[in-house]
């Protein structure tokens, strides 16, 4: 691979995307499907006194209503996909599809209705009647822990769903020692990956074969299937999932949620397509991040971190199937991040309450860590009147240091200072520095403000743990080459990707190569798309067939042309012998006379022109060792970031003017498209730093309910992001390949909280995301007080 | 069965409208540039029984020079007469032409951030019918101490903006009518307008908003200074202030009339998914001071170099 950074090829399929000519799950509804729609929950918390769905069961057009308790009869539970271990639990937490005589967040589905249409459907489940007798919400964290709060889930003995520590050193004791101690807060409020496709699901019983076949927008097919063959308690074989081209994942597409089963069951009941489909108020009933951080850290005169205590919160909301209550560990297994901390604690609680429930997203825990990472050193450049720079710099694992391992963590290979060297460039820190300390206005205050973050990427969704994936490369009679791969893209390309790596191998060009994915009944069993890789694992997989595949064509051609195999070289689909051009044979012509002579000509090689090969990256370790330490994620890509923004001290209004990144994903196999996700994480965190929240009023109802109220950065809001990138291979991936597409996020929310904070002249104050105008002008009278107390000693 | 079914009109005459307006028992909706209703169907927020389309109605196109009897309430007489399907891309495709009177229009309808899209097919008039105490209209209406004409099966009647936003989504018009048009009478010479508004991000409804009109004589002595308040109270209200300018600007006195207005009790700031009370009435007073400053600069740049 020493030829193959980076290489420009557009992006397969991309102009049928920007022409809207994909075709998205719901996109291709049968013309004789029935409607499901669901009743849903108006209490956040509340016992069920009775469901009456007579007026339902008589409209006209009207198939089937169900209630929790009849559906309970027809559809098996759904498992969680936290481990047991974790929830220190006998099994699984498990849930009714539909609940039996509780409700526990607003919106959640108690009953359904399948009609002949839409508006049919949605009328009569306008008519089921719930009578509810209402519960309090228990909306914080706090109020879920309280002693008398009623605990959510019946396997369970608190709201606490699991928690646990991660340390290593002695804390407590280096910071008792240290010369300067710190304080600190970080709320992130409640945010989700809400990507443009909602989810959709199409059921279909097929009578012919006696089967269900279900077209989802879903990011794990093969996981989704082996669910419903649980719950529907069919033989996985009778269940064919397709997942059409994704409108976006992001997390927010893992399976655990009940409507897509639903729509399955449906279709199983009736013997009848059925037709679900998200709507965005709905998709916004979904969360994934809410974290209350407290942290003391512990420093030298030299800002280099001598311990770290860090005590969170995640609050997970409802708790449903889906492994999104994982990133709370995830979170914490990511500190301390990219920084050289010898003593350090984590404690860690994830909290069930009456918001929505969680689903993935983006970053799935970790950029939470990098938010308070960031602010631990904005605290210490601010104690010492350092350059917030220069804490990082102090307190970086040096390049020598790799590989580099924590409890939970090996951290594999970086250049951290180069990758702040050029980012400062880039971004003109220097000037951007200047122009904040030379506050103009008395309305705006301008501030810098840098952010890092490690991204550990690559886990496997079975993970604890299995980060294997399986590609078959299969060659055609014309000389083209289809690959059928477990891993699928949501929407980012890695399509794209793996049709390079195999094109390469095959010296094909990658218009030749189809790459299929996202069919369980075509494709090796896979993971989907899950933690940034897909091209890690499912591309390598199919990297290494190929090469296979390559030997076979090569050990072919050497017959046909009457040449050894080590004379024949293969460029632009032609087999020729070195040095003699005129002696050469085109891929096609080759395949064809392979399958008509077959094996009469003497030597040609036996082999089926088809490969499969399973793939998985090395560093990962499941069981702890015998120090306790374990080792979730194989690869470890990183970005720093910077932020300029501007803020308006008379209306809070944050205006974000410039913005800079380098990232370093190890070897990259399209900077197109790698580059792509490294801006879609900063506009997430950009996002996350400033207007991005699920808010919720004081009975559970959430107030968020389209893009108006739940509000995405739009492009006049982001400025051009400057890029640059760096590359040190991962030493434990064949290709030097890490995770992409996740980092960024994080590092990109800190570094807008720094820059408010320099803005406003208070790096110490608690960072709460999203800075919104109203809390920026809490900040604003903070920094009042601030001087106050300085200018009054 | 379609339980949302709705029946649909497109009339072509004031006349058809008024006839299909008139039946009071039928929930009937009004269909300008439709970018707030056809949503709302789209979503069954909205289940009306019938939707009156004004698309096809031409004598609700375009803009016309008002004679100065028409408006009666301005010196110089004339004035502009917006009919109710005058959508921001018109007013925009004035700039340079009779701008001068929309001048508060034309800074407004270029900050309208839907895009192309929304500027094409939104309507001034729908929007001063919809009233939604966010939008960036009925402050600018109020302001410019707009006429809006009302039309129904009783025929014309006018209402100055004024007393016509009444609350949020509450307006003076009766059910039967539709807003037919406004009349924006003529600014006196020296006039120059400021518009302001503050949300967090651009998909956010404005939070706060301020449009200001300074009148500066030919002398470069102030003559009216006034500063209307929309998006943080329900329904805009307009503020009198002395004329007298400071050197730098906005003299004392007016910031102190300012603080006076924004502390009145009888303003209900609201609240609602995007912010709350006590942050719009917190901004106000820098909104309307920084729309006063914005008018006074336009003065210089736009009346003076012109």
């Amino acid at each position: 691979m020493s030829e193959s950074t980076p290489r420009p090829v557009r992006r397969i399929g991309g102009a049928r995307y920007v022409r809207g000519e994909m075709k998205y799950t719901d996109d291709a509804v049968p013309p004789n499907a029935l409607q499901l729609v669901f009743v849903r929950s108006t209490q956040a918390h509340a016992r069920i006194v009775s469901i009456d769905t007579s007026g339902a069961e008589s409209v006209p057009g009207v198939r089937r209503v169900l209630t929790g308790t009849q559906t309970a009869d027809l559809i098996g539970e759904m498992d969680s996909a936290v481990p047991a271990a974790l929830t220190a639990t006998p099994r699984p937490l498990s849930f009714p599809c539909l609940p039996i005589d509780y409700v526990r967040y607003w919106g959640e589905p108690v009953a359904l209705v399948v009609a002949d249409t839409e508006d049919v459907a949605r009328y009569a489940a306008e008519q089921v009647e719930v009578i509810y007798d209402t519960l309090t919400p228990l909306l914080t964290t706090a109020e879920a822990v309280a002693p008398d709060a009623r605990v959510q889930h019946p396997q369970l003995e608190s709201n606490v769903v699991m928690s646990g520590a991660v340390s290593d050193g002695d804390a407590e004791e280096a910071i008792a020692a240290a010369s300067h101690v710190r304080t600190g807060r970080v709320h992130m409020g409640r945010s989700s990956a809400l990507p443009l496709e909602p989810r959709a699901c199409i059921a279909d019983w097929n009578r012919d074969e006696g089967r269900l076949l279900l077209r989802v927008s879903s990011q794990l097919p093969h996981a989704f299937r082996a669910d419903l063959s649980a719950m529907l308690g069919l033989p996985e074989s009778d269940i064919h999932v397709l997942t059409p081209p994704l409108g976006g994942g992001f997390g927010f597409k893992f399976p655990g949620l009940p409507e897509e089963p639903l729509t399955a069951l449906m279709a199983k009941v009736l013997r009848r397509p059925v037709r679900w489909a998200e709507t965005r108020a709905e998709s916004m009933l979904v969360g994934a991040r809410e974290y209350d951080v407290d942290y003391t850290v512990a420093f030298d005169n030299n800002g280099r971190v001598q311990g770290l205590s860090v005590d969170f919160d995640a609050n997970v909301g409802a708790l449903a199937a889906t492994p999104a209550a994982l990133m709370s560990i995830v979170a914490a297994h990511a500190f301390p991040g990219g920084y050289d901390v010898s003593n350090f604690t984590v404690r860690w609680r994830a909290v069930t309450t009456n918001k929505g429930p969680w689903n993935g997203a983006r970053g799935f825990g970790k950029e939470m860590s990098a938010v308070v990472l960031e602010a631990v050193m904005d605290d210490i450049a601010g104690e010492l009147g350092l350059e917030p720079t220069a804490v990082r710099l102090a307190n970086f694992l040096q390049s020598a240091q790799f590989p580099h391992r924590t409890p939970t963590m090996t951290v594999d290979s970086g250049d951290y200072k180069s990758a702040l060297e050029l980012v400062l460039k880039l971004a003109d820190y220097d000037e951007l520095k200047s122009e904040a300390q030379s506050q103009p206005g008395a309305r705006v205050r301008k501030g810098v403000g840098v952010g890092f973050e490690l991204t550990p990427e690559g886990q496997d969704p079975a993970a604890w743990i299995r980060a294997h994936e399986t590609s078959t490369v299969r060659i055609d009679t014309s000389g083209h080459v289809t690959v059928l791969t477990g891993v699928t893209s949501p929407g980012t390309g890695s399509e794209t990707g793996i049709a390079q790596l195999v094109a390469e191998q095959l010296g094909l060009s990658v218009d030749r190569i189809r790459v299929v994915q996202g069919d369980t009944d075509r494709t090796p069993y896979g993971s989907g798309s899950f933690s940034s890789r897909a091209v890690i694992a499912g591309g390598t997989a199919a990297w290494l067939a190929a090469g296979e595949m390559r030997q076979h064509l090569i050990g072919v051609a050497a017959v046909l042309l009457g040449a050894e195999p080590e004379q024949i070289v293969v460029a632009d689909g032609w087999f020729s012998v070195r040095d003699e051009p005129e002696r050469t044979v085109p891929i096609a012509a080759l395949m064809k006379t392979w399958r008509t002579v077959g094996n009469a000509l003497p030597g040609l090689p036996q082999d089926e022109m088809e490969v499969t090969r399973t793939y998985g990256p090395e560093n990962i370790q499941a069981l702890p060792d015998g120090e306790g330490r374990v080792q979730l994620y194989p690869t470890y890509a990183y970005s720093v970031h910077v932020a300029g923004v501007e803020v308006d001290i008379e209306t809070g209004v944050v205006c974000l003017t410039s913005l800079a990144a380098v990232h370093d994903c190890g070897v990259v196999i399209n900077e197109d498209l790698v580059t792509a996700q490294l801006h879609g994480a900063v506009a997430m965190g950009v996002g996350n730093a400033l207007t991005e929240e699920e808010r919720y009023d004081a009975e559970g109802r959430p107030l968020a309910s389209s893009f108006k109220t739940y509000m995405f950065p739009r492009n006049k809001d982001i400025p051009r992001i400057r890029t640059g990138s760096l590359v040190s291979p991962s030493p434990y991936t064949i290709l030097g390949t890490k995770g992409a597409g996740e980092s960024g996020v994080g590092g990109a929310a800190a570094a807008i909280a720094s820059a408010v904070k320099d803005a406003l002249g208070i790096p110490q104050a608690p960072t709460s995301l999203p800075l919104t105008p109203e809390s920026v002008l809490d900040l604003v009278d903070a920094a009042k007080n601030e001087a106050k107390k300085v200018a009054a000693p | 069965m379609n339980h949302y079914r709705y029946d649909y009109v497109a009339p072509e005459t004031l006349e058809q409208v008024a006839g299909a307006m008139a039946n009071t028992s039928r929930h009937t909706i009004v269909i300008g540039g439709g970018t707030m209703v056809v949503p709302q169907l789209t979503f069954r927020t909205l289940t009306p029984d019938l939707a009156v389309d004004l698309s096809g109605v031409a004598a609700l196109r375009g803009i016309e020079p008002l004679s100065g009897s028409e408006t009666g309430s301005n010196s110089e007489g004339a004035g502009l007469r917006l009919g109710a399907l005058v959508t921001y891309s018109d007013v925009l495709s004035l700039v340079g032409q009779q701008a001068a009177d929309l001048d508060l229009f034309v800074q407004l309808a270029s900050g309208v951030t839907g895009g192309p899209q929304i500027r094409n097919q939104g309507t001034l008039c729908g929007s001063v019918a919809f009233a939604n105490p966010s939008s960036d209209v009925p402050t600018a209406m109020v302001q410019a101490d707009a006429v809006i004409r009302l039309y129904g099966i009783a025929g014309e009647r006018t209402v100055a903006a004024a007393d016509f936003f009444v609350g949020p989504f509450q307006t003076a018009r009766e059910l039967t009518e539709i807003v037919r048009g406004v009349d924006i009478p003529s600014a006196p010479t020296g006039a120059s307008w400021g518009y302001v508004k503050v949300k967090p991000a651009e998909s956010s409804w404005p939070i706060c908003t301020a449009a200001a009109c300074v009148v500066i004589d030919e002398s470069g002595v102030a003559q009216e200074c006034s500063v209307t308040l929309g998006a943080g109270i329900g329904a805009p209200r307009k503020l009198v202030l002395s004329p007298h300018l400071a050197q730098r600007g906005v003299s004392e006195r007016q910031v102190a009339q300012i603080e006076e207005f924004v502390a009145d009790s009888a303003h209900t700031w609201f609240d609602d998914e995007l912010s709350n009370a006590r942050y719009r009435r917190r901004i106000a007073p820098a909104v309307m001071l920084r729309a006063i400053e914005k008018a006074i600069e336009r003065n210089r740049s736009v009346v003076r170099a012109g």
